[in-house]
């Protein structure tokens, strides 16, 4: 059965002509000695058959200036000024913008402020609780300078850039060489064995 | 098989274009989207199965490319970087409008031939509509490799580039959507 496997994920270039000579022999040989994969070869052959009826059928043609012309007023489309895109910009935007906040502030505090809170039991603020009053409590209300804000409104026109460009994974993804996938998989199993 | 592939795909002219695009040449994205257009359109169609939507996603491809191009890191040929786009956005798109379980009728009549005997005509639909609704079926690495192998022909090394896998699990992978599809059809055996 182990050797079937080995040679039935090979069936179907057997069929088209496509597997070098000196395994096309091997498989000739195993094919004589084994019922079950000739009758999966039969099988495969008679589904090929049956796809290659739909193959024979034209996928609709299609006019080559007008694709162009479309994919050109498709990008225009997209080139809205960068205010009207700000009216329809995505929910997500704000949720990821309070994350951004949150960890700014976090990063802020601890690297400006540590100092103080040494001297104090920790504290722990929700992301609701990061208003000026709390802050003032702290006396890390100046923590919330106009360089602060010009920094996020700038972390903001990035996002948007970003969403606008990136609104999915399909251009990241595609970006990616086989290793990189590799190394994304090898480190997502590494993560659940750490959690398990 | 390989030769057809690699005669329409030239790395090196298509990395011209892209350095072109890049110094400000539109018409250097014109050329590329004429040059590859109806593979795309014809990758997504045998992806979604459906006309109207093939045509509005295989645009969308490109205009993501536009996009994009500029950061073009350059660590694979262009078609291959197409492809995955091409790829992810249809499975994005699949799922938004659900068209796994919506198979248009009058989309499958556009894709026929014209027969003079009706009762082949409607064999045949059923056929086709049979191969749809069962392609659509298959996992997304599977679904990928069928209509990268068997309507692309693109030789496994390349499909290992577009997709990151190995060659021989994208092997098994094939044999596998060819078992799937064996099942669904058997009434048509």
């Amino acid at each position: 059965m182990k050797e079937c496997r080995k040679y039935q994920n090979h069936l179907v270039d057997y069929l088209a002509g496509e597997v070098n000579s000196d395994f096309k022999t091997e498989l000739d040989q195993h094919l004589v000695t084994c019922p079950g994969c000739q009758t999966e070869l039969q099988q495969l052959k008679t589904t090929l058959e049956i796809l290659d009826q739909e193959k024979k059928t034209s996928v609709s043609e299609i006019s080559e200036s007008e694709f162009l012309v479309r994919v050109r007023s498709k990008i225009e489309k997209h080139q809205r000024p960068v205010t009207a895109r700000w009216i329809f910009r995505p929910k997500w935007l704000g949720v990821g913008l309070a994350a951004v906040l949150v960890i700014l502030l976090a990063a802020s505090l601890f690297k400006e402020e540590i100092s103080r809170l040494t001297n104090k039991d920790t504290v722990t603020l929700s992301s609701e609780e990061v208003t000026q009053e709390n802050l003032a409590e702290y006396g890390l209300n100046q923590l919330l300078t106009p360089e602060t804000d010009e920094s996020l409104d700038q972390l903001y026109i990035q996002l948007a850039k970003d969403y606008y460009q990136n609104e999915d994974l399909t251009t990241v993804l595609a970006d990616f060489s086989p290793s990189d996938f590799e190394t994304l998989e090898n480190k997502i199993k590494n993560i659940n064995l750490n959690i398990k | 098989m390989s030769n057809s592939i690699e005669k329409k795909m030239v790395p090196d002219s298509d990395l011209e274009l892209i350095e072109k695009f890049q110094r400000g040449e539109e018409q250097a994205f014109n050329q590329l989207v004429l040059k590859y257009q109806k593979k795309i359109y014809d990758l997504v169609y045998r992806m979604l199965r459906n006309n109207e939507d093939a045509l509005d996603l295989a645009q969308e491809v490109f205009v993501k490319a536009y996009y994009n191009l500029k950061d073009f890191k350059r660590e694979s040929a262009f078609y291959t970087w197409l492809y995955r786009i091409a790829l992810n956005l249809s499975f994005n798109y699949a799922r938004q409008k659900k068209v796994r379980n919506f198979v248009s009728l009058f989309d499958l009549g556009d894709t026929l031939p014209a027969k003079n005997n009706p009762a082949e005509d409607l064999q045949q639909n059923q056929i086709t509509m049979a191969i749809d609704q069962a392609v659509l079926t298959l996992p997304k690495r599977q679904r990928s490799v069928f209509v990268l192998r068997y309507y692309d022909q693109m030789p496994y090394k390349q499909i290992s580039e577009v997709l990151g896998k190995t060659e021989g699990s994208l092997k098994a992978s094939y044999f596998q959507a060819l078992k799937k599809l064996q099942k669904k059809l058997k009434a048509y055996r």
